[in-house]
């Protein structure tokens, strides 16, 4: 796997704000089933890579609007 | 390349290591750790050779970067103490024995979660980890038998 940085910031905003900085080269990870398999295979080479275990908002289940929003971190 | 400062528990034990981005738990463990009871099969977290235990979860070591396991509780065959080694021994639920860590971790998770599990629900647990000698009879022998008091 090639090198990367990796940041986890602790608030949505500050994930927002990470990621429109740098759009193209930014992928934001949540488990890393799938995004940790397409890096080793150097499918997907970001130079940084944005987890969002740290984000207390995405630890969530939503049921407020018309869909059933699920965040599993 | 940015490093990253992570402290976790291996088998109960403090752990505090500085580990690059892309480190991966399989490589920290069984490289940097030495815990080379974890096997390094598909690589593609599919064959379940790598299955270790994260706050009590089974996963795929080959597919969790070491910054992920910061804070977290991490639990490794050489951490096992289960009667289910015992009913493996009893039920053959081995032949080459690759398989082997990783298939007691997940019926281990399993049986830690749902003492009382059915056989279809150690079938479904058990799919995700491969034994390429097809001895999976033994091995759901093995299961059940620990889950009936061994």
């Amino acid at each position: 796997m090639r090198p990367f940085d990796y940041v986890e910031p602790e608030t949505l905003d500050e994930a927002l704000e990470t990621l429109a900085a740098d759009p193209d080269d930014t992928v934001v990870m949540a488990g890393g089933t799938s995004l940790v398999i397409l890096m080793k295979q150097d499918l997907v080479r970001p130079a940084r890579v944005l987890g969002l275990r740290r984000i207390e908002a995405l630890r969530a289940v939503d049921e407020r609007r018309d869909v059933l929003a699920l965040f599993l971190l | 390349v940015s490093q990253h400062r992570i402290r976790f528990t291996l088998n109960g034990a403090s752990v505090d290591v500085t580990v690059p981005a892309e480190r991966l738990l399989l490589d920290l463990l069984r490289e940097d750790l030495r815990k080379t009871g974890t096997k390094d099969g598909c690589s593609v977290g599919v064959c379940g050779l790598c299955t270790v235990q994260v706050d009590g979860a089974p996963l795929s070591a080959c597919l969790v970067l070491a910054t992920q396991v910061d804070g977290a509780a991490v639990r490794t065959i050489e951490g096992l103490a289960s009667p289910l080694q015992e009913t493996f021994i009893d039920e053959g639920g081995f032949q080459c024995g690759i398989c082997t860590s990783g298939q007691l971790m997940t019926a281990d998770a399993l049986l830690r979660a749902k003492p009382d599990a059915t056989d279809a629900e150690i079938n479904d647990w058990q799919m995700g980890n491969l034994c390429r000698c097809t001895g999976y009879y033994g091995i759901a022998r093995a299961i059940a038998k620990a889950r009936d008091g061994g």
